[in-house]
């Protein structure tokens, strides 16, 4: 995998979900052993603790790595794609750029008069709540 | 690697990025993942030249693999 963001890109919950599906088909020790952290650590995110953004980049790396050859398209996919196109990008464009994935993604489902899933509406909340806040910091 | 568009994408990493394009845009039907794939492209090169100057090749692939297909006369 490339180097990809150093900063989490992924909304907690819909990062929280996807771990839950692979902890679903893998048991918690075995994602807690490939993703690096301890298997406590694992289940209390799970059950609702917030990581520090290192853990989170750490799974969202790890989640990446996980999105290979699933369908549906899946927040996995994402996240991978986001890490390959943002390996010379700043902390701050990488989010810009994981903002307009979102927005172009939601208009690929809009062009064909479509309703964009859950993951990806999630998503562009996500991002457009960050912007929202950064800009509210920045006045 | 050969892809939906029947164009060929270069270089391992741009063949990877067209496969999550695809792959992120299953279902969608949207020509394959044009719409997604050129607003990348552009959202790329913007960035590119606007942190460094010079646009990676990579990135000239993908700008190349999602350009409009020229109409035959």
């Amino acid at each position: 995998m490339t180097a990809g963001s150093i900063v989490p890109t992924l909304p907690v919950p819909l990062l929280r979900d996807g771990l839950g599906r692979e902890a679903a088909s893998l048991s918690l020790r075995g994602v807690a052993r490939e993703v690096g952290m301890s298997p406590n650590g694992v289940r209390d995110f799970l059950q609702g603790a917030i990581p520090r953004s290192a853990t989170r980049v750490k799974l969202e790396r790890w989640l990446a790595t996980r999105g290979k050859v699933t369908r549906p398209p899946n927040v996995g996919q994402f996240v991978r794609l986001l890490s390959e196109l943002s390996v010379d990008l700043s902390p701050g464009q990488t989010l810009e750029l994981g903002r307009a994935l979102a927005e172009l993604l939601v208009q690929s489902y809009e062009v064909r008069r479509l309703s964009p899933p859950r993951w990806v509406q999630d998503l562009l909340r996500h991002y457009r709540a960050r912007r929202g806040k950064a800009a509210s910091e920045v006045a | 690697m050969a892809t939906k568009r029947g164009k060929r994408a270069q270089s391992p990493k741009t063949a990877e990025i067209v496969r999550l394009v695809e792959a992120l845009t299953t279902g969608v039907g949207s020509h394959d993942g044009v719409v997604l794939g050129r607003g990348i492209a552009d959202l790329l090169r913007d960035a590119y030249r606007e942190r460094q100057g010079s646009v990676p090749r990579w990135v000239r692939e993908l700008i190349v693999y999602y350009a409009p297909e020229k109409r035959a006369r």
